[in-house]
């Protein structure tokens, strides 16, 4: 069966990723290829000729139309649909949605009939079936063999405080870098850490590095706008290693992979209750939304109580089994089957 | 026959010392537990215990079913003799009475009367005594419950019961039963409530208070385990009893022999004769003996066996005797509980007569709450009335007001109704309007947008008309150079001549020397390059032999230019690769491409670089995206716009390079740098920020318009490495992101060309070659210089001069190439560095310095902190000092030899060495802090 994923743009970290770890374990039972409409150093890391680019709309349909797939699967991006269709809709149509944002609103208005809706939890399986989709079915991210080899943590000389995310106001990056400035003033040893960014638009990128420069607890902060997806496991565990934790300022989240990923590194979390958090973190590293001071706290408390980090990664070993790439691969072959079966009745 | 006999028996009348001691013991143990008062002693015997308790002041009357036993008893009472040993009954009684100090012996026989009866029928009236004592009288009678059921009837209420029996098998011909203590206890306990029950040594004796009600009908019953006790005693028993038979028949067939044998000795002593039969006898005799002997011994035997058995019993007697005492115990602790519990029994009961009295008075209050309810019900009733009454007049008033309602109601649906209508005819119109406000504003946002478009347009025309404009003096000044020194070689002598020479030789062809009437633009005016001059060959360019230069290539179209450079930059990769070097830099420098007429800092330590093998990534800075990309004859060097650079970077920044050291300089704080210089370092790459300038402090001055403070700090605060060309600036950097920073100072390229010949002395011109511009070149400083020493020329080389009138001493050479300026120099009496004091100042290094110290020159220069140390460079602060300083500097011979050694440690190369060894160091050292994630793998 040859399933063609269609996604916006490829770089490493995000859902983009997430078709680079399936590819592993769906390359064993599928013929799997890769649109995108640009790429940002991902195509490389796939083997020749499964990932392609396709940046305009008659590159996108073209692409479709020769890789004649049994199932298109389309994530969180609108474009490939209109190529699908003129490309003559080969295959059955699956739709497969990760974002929460406003990318979401297209779907209230396709002109498309999906054959087979796909989410990453049940939190978002509830919002699509509020827009009256169906059927939905939830296979959640996964994380490929990287995230479970043993790495050797380095001393850093000070407890690390991170936050991961791009600069934008989905993922609240002031919120964030003020929640890290609180945290970092009221524990001297405490260093704060901001990872990505590295897509961000210049006003940003100004107006980060100027709060770097002017706020004294930053003053000793490390801004790594871009980080190789294959150092990340190394990174959570060495955070963990040294006492650190993660705190994440999110409006929303479809599944949370980085908190997923910090969690199977042995990295606490500290976040919103927001999303589809609450379904892989434990009470205790929920905040409310907004609750700065909530955040603050716990993030404190869990910088000095071992007990504390225990319970805050308590769900650890839930999340690592929700993400083995085995779990996914069973749901989502079930879905290409069904799919495709549909596909050929019809 | 009195078969009693413990009169005997208490005085040791016949009877072994041990049997009196018990007989004493067990009276005396009842006698002192024996209340005061009316006593019965039923089954008194000879009444020894009825006579000690009454010489101690009690009232007794003694009963036996005995005639006999009465009748001694009575005499003992009357102080006459008994049959066998009245007077020591009297002594003892006497003795006894002689202890408790009571009164004499008629006064107790007062006190004592003994009766015969029968104890199952006593004549007593009911409740006549306070005590009673049945001694070794239960084991007698026929019926045990009868005779206790009589003494309890004649017992007062609470009185008091001692009775004794013997304990366990004791063979009597009068006994009728066998007693152990639970036996006792449980015929004593339904008429009495035991209070302590002992053994005395082989007698059990009882103490108990009469019940007031009865628990039952007493009556005697061993239980099984009592029985089968009683059997083994009796076997036991009957076995010694035939042993003693044994004995005696033994015994007495002893005496019997020993007699005869006596008697025949008696009669044979008297005869002498017939020995043979006294053999005979003698020989019985010990057959006699002997069968006595073996009859002893087999007894003995059994007896000991009997005894041992005995033995055994008597401990399992005393394991179940153990067993009861513990029982006792725990009865005794169940009797506290009782008392106890009893105490709080009484305790509730108070409280429920409390309660109940505390009940009585709530219902006295509840009887009147109830009353004043009645009182209240009735008032309720009556507003209840008034109520009704109110309400059926207020539904009159309503329905009135409802109709009226009614009629309104219905006047303002139709009012709405007409309302509705008139709204739906404005919403009508108000969509109408809004049609067409949605297209006006449509239009609008087109009209804006196109707007924005051109005011965007505008402001990108001005730059350009601006950069044009400066290109223009730039070129206008070059010009001017140009016509002024061709007029000053057209107006020289060799001119004329050669002028002359030539009209002479080719007469007819134009004379070259004369303005051309109208002169085609030359190449250079028509088709301005990179290159400002047009420099004369260098020295180094003609030894190197290389290939003429290639012809600025034509511009070319983005999208084709980056298909270009992606080809171009993997043959580079591949040639730097296989480069000799062990280095690879990435130089991000904010410059233009490398070329030779320009020195700037990222271009001499690339040319370094290069000069060693090591292939060098260039980005330069470039106006427009359609400006062609530059050629170089190095292969090793691959230049990239600013533009282009960083969709080049991951390429670049993850190629492999063949084990070579790679070095990122960001040589300005560029925001690609920002997003670039950690990434970078995860892949190997040591980044150097090079502070070469303080471009905050160019900012200020209207240059460097992309600088931002924040990009610099964390450039600082994130990269391996920081130098910065000053001390002062260095300091700057160290504060901005508070770690060491190093300083690596600008330096001399040893190609520049030196003097042609020795410098002329007793020269009276001053030079400066370098930018004119007034943002820094302080104009003011050198007029004033200009005006007061007239005696010196100032010549200045350079361009973006500004628009002024100068003094006839001063003398603009526009831009020269560096050998003119060796040429110049030697005419030269000193160098100038005249900027205006400052920050900018402050931080700089001027490049120029050791050029001039490198073509001998004394040098003057303003506040530099920087180069306040180095050799033949006089620094001043003030104008004043610095014009007063001129004429004194001027002329003077610096210390050639000093400086030269000074400048060969301060090339461009050891600039090179010293960037070498801090990456040596970082690579050697590894990164600290967080930023030893980067090497996390």
């Amino acid at each position: 069966m040859k399933v063609l994923f269609c996604y916006r743009y490829g770089v490493l970290g995000g859902v983009s990723t997430q078709l680079l770890n399936r590819y592993t374990h769906f390359s064993a039972e599928f013929e799997i290829g890769v649109l995108y409409e640009a790429d940002h150093g991902m195509v490389g890391h796939f083997p020749p000729g499964v990932a392609r680019v396709a940046a305009t709309d008659e590159a996108r349909e073209a692409a479709i139309r020769q890789a004649a797939p049994d199932v298109l699967v389309v994530i969180d991006s609108p474009s490939f649909l209109s190529a699908w269709q003129r490309a003559g809709s080969p295959g059955s149509l699956i739709l497969e949605v990760h974002t929460t944002t406003a990318n979401l609103s297209y779907l209230g208005e396709l002109s498309v009939s999906p054959g087979h809706i796909v989410t990453v939890s049940e939190y978002m399986r509830a919002k699509l079936g509020a827009l009256g989709l169906a059927p939905i079915s939830v296979v959640p991210n996964c994380l490929d063999e990287r995230w479970y080899a043993e790495t050797v943590p380095p001393a850093l000389g000070s407890t690390p405080v991170a936050w991961i995310g791009k600069l934008d106001g989905h993922k609240r990056w002031r919120a964030a870098a003020d929640l890290l400035d609180r945290i970092a003033s009221a524990r001297p040893r405490v260093t704060p850490l901001l990872v990505g960014g590295y897509t961000a638009p210049a006003s940003e990128v100004s107006a980060l590095t100027t709060k770097l420069a002017t706020s004294p607890a930053l003053g000793a902060a490390r801004w790594l706008p871009r980080v190789d997806y294959d150092q990340m496991p190394a990174l959570y565990s060495a955070i963990g290693a040294n006492g650190g934790l993660t705190v994440s300022t999110t409006t929303d989240e479809s599944f949370g992979m980085s908190v997923a990923e910090a969690l199977v590194r042995g990295c606490p979390v500290i976040a919103p209750s927001v999303g589809a958090l609450p379904e892989i973190l434990p009470e205790e590293a929920l905040y409310p939304p907004g609750d700065w001071a909530a955040a603050a706290a716990k993030a404190l408390k869990a910088l000095s109580d071992r007990d504390f980090r225990a319970a805050l990664q308590s769900t650890a070993s839930l999340v690592r089994e929700r993400t083995h790439p085995e779990y996914a691969l069973a749901a989502f072959a079930n879905v290409l089957q069904r799919s495709a079966k549909s596909s050929k009745v019809a | 026959m009195n078969h009693d006999r413990v009169h005997f028996a208490y005085n040791g009348i016949d009877v072994d010392p041990e049997t009196q001691e018990l007989t004493r013991n067990r009276l005396h143990w009842l006698l002192d537990r024996l209340p005061s008062g009316r006593i019965l002693d039923l089954g008194c015997s000879q009444g020894t215990l009825s006579i000690l308790a009454a010489r101690r002041g009690d009232h007794v009357i003694g009963v036996d079913v005995e005639e006999e036993a009465v009748a001694f008893a009575a005499r003992q009472a009357a102080g006459l003799p008994g049959d066998t040993a009245g007077d020591t009954a009297g002594d003892t009684a006497g003795d006894t009475a002689g202890d408790t100090g009571a009164d004499t012996p008629g006064d107790t026989a007062d006190r004592l009367a003994f009766l015969r009866g029968d104890g199952e029928r006593l004549g007593f009236p009911d409740g006549c005594f306070d005590a009673a004592v049945a001694g070794e009288l239960l084991e007698h009678v026929a019926d045990p419950g009868a005779v206790l059921t009589e003494l309890h009837r004649v017992l007062a209420p609470g009185g008091t019961l001692l009775v004794s029996v013997p304990h366990g098998m004791m063979p009597h011909h009068d006994h009728r039963r066998t007693f152990y203590r639970a036996g006792l206890r449980r015929l004593i306990e339904p008429l009495f409530e035991v209070g302590e029950l002992t053994l005395l040594e082989r007698h059990i004796a009882a103490v108990a208070v009469r019940r007031e009600s009865p628990l039952g009908v007493p009556a005697f019953q061993l239980s099984q385990e009592e029985a089968d006790f009683l059997r083994r005693e009796e076997r036991l028993e009957e076995q010694a009893r035939g042993l003693r038979d044994k004995l005696a028949r033994a015994n007495r067939l002893y005496r019997d022999v020993t007699a005869a044998n006596a008697e025949l000795k008696e009669r044979l002593g008297e005869s002498g004769a017939n020995q043979q039969v006294l053999d005979q006898l003698s020989a019985l005799q010990d057959t006699v003996t002997r069968l006595s002997t073996e009859l002893a011994g087999s007894a003995a035997a059994e007896r000991n066996e009997l005894q041992e058995r005995l033995d055994t019993l008597a401990d399992d007697r005393d394991r179940l005797r153990a067993g009861l005492r513990a029982a006792e115990t725990e009865l005794g602790l169940l009797r506290e509980a009782a008392g106890a519990a009893q105490e709080e029994r009484d305790r509730l009961l108070e409280s429920i007569n409390g309660l109940t009295a505390g009940m009585d008075a709530l219902r006295e209050t509840a009887d009147a709450v109830a009353a004043q309810r009645d009182e209240l019900r009735a008032l309720v009733r009556a507003q209840a009335e008034d109520l009704r009454a109110a309400e059926a007049a207020h539904s009159e008033a309503t329905r009135t007001a409802e109709d009226a309602h009614a009629r309104t109601l219905r006047g303002l649906h139709a009012r709405i109704a007409e309302l509705d209508e008139e709204h739906r005819t404005q919403r009508a119109e108000l969509s109408r309007v809004r049609t067409v406000y949605n297209g006006e504003r449509h239009r609008h946002s087109l009209t804006q947008h196109r707007l924005d478009k051109l005011v965007t347009a505008e402001s990108k025309l001005r730059q350009e008309n601006a950069r044009l404009r400066d290109k223009l003096e730039t070129v206008t000044g070059r010009l001017a150079d140009y016509r002024e020194q061709v007029s000053r070689i057209r107006a020289s002598r060799a001119w004329r001549v050669l002028s002359v020479y030539r009209q002479l030789r080719r007469p007819g062809r134009p004379d070259p020397g004369q303005p051309a009437r109208k002169a085609p633009a030359s190449a250079a005016s028509a088709k301005p390059t990179r290159t400002i001059v047009a420099l004369p060959p260098s020295r180094d360019v003609i030894s190197s032999a290389s290939p003429a230069p290639e012809p600025p290539p034509a511009a070319t179209a983005p999208a084709q230019q980056e298909q270009e450079i992606r080809i171009a930059l993997g043959k580079w990769i591949d040639r730097a690769r296989a480069a000799a070097g062990d280095e690879v830099v990435l130089m991000f420098s904010g410059t233009t491409f490398v070329q030779e007429a320009r020195g700037n800092r990222p271009i001499r330590l690339t040319r370094v670089y290069l000069g060693r093998d090591c292939p060098v990534f260039f980005n330069y800075y470039r106006w427009r995206d359609t400006d062609p990309l530059p050629s170089h004859p190095d292969p090793l060097l691959f230049q990239s716009p600013i533009d282009l650079t960083p969709k080049l970077l991951d390429e670049v920044l993850g190629a492999d390079f063949g084990g070579k050291r790679k070095l990122l300089f960001a040589s300005f704080p560029h925001e690609t740098m920002v997003r670039t210089l950690t990434h970078a370092a995860s892949h190997g790459w040591v980044t150097i920020y090079d502070a070469r300038d303080d471009w905050e402090e160019f900012a200020k001055v209207g240059m460097a318009k992309w600088y931002h403070p924040g990009f610099e700090r964390y450039l600082v605060a994130h990269a391996d490495v920081v130098t910065a060309v000053s001390a002062p600036l260095a300091r700057k950097m160290e504060t901005l992101g508070g770690r060491p920073v190093s300083v690596n100072a600008n330096a001399l390229d040893p190609a520049f060309p030196a003097p042609p010949s020795p410098r002329r002395p007793g020269a009276t011109r001053i030079g400066y070659f370098g930018h004119l511009t007034d943002k820094w070149f302080d104009w003011d400083l050198v007029l004033r210089a200009a005006r007061a020493h007239p005696q010196f020329t100032f010549e200045l080389a350079g361009h973006q001069q500004p628009d002024l009138r100068l003094p006839e001493n001063v003398r603009l050479l526009g831009l020269l190439g560096h050998l003119e300026l060796a040429e110049l120099s030697t005419g030269w009496a000193l160098a100038l560095i005249p900027f205006k004091n400052g920050a900018l100042a402050d931080a700089v290094d001027p490049i120029k310095v050791y050029e001039y110290l490198h073509l001998g020159l004394p040098v003057l220069t303003t506040y530099f902190p920087q180069c306040a140390g180095y050799p033949g460079v006089h620094v001043t602060e003030s104008a004043a000092e610095f014009v007063a300083a001129l004429p004194q500097v001027a002329g003077t011979a610096p210390d050639a030899a000093g400086i030269r050694a000074w400048l060969a440690v301060n090339t461009w190369e050891c600039r090179v060495d010293a960037y070498s060894e801090m990456a040596e160091r970082v690579a050697r050292k590894g990164r600290e802090g967080l930023l030893t994630l980067l090497e996390c793998r």
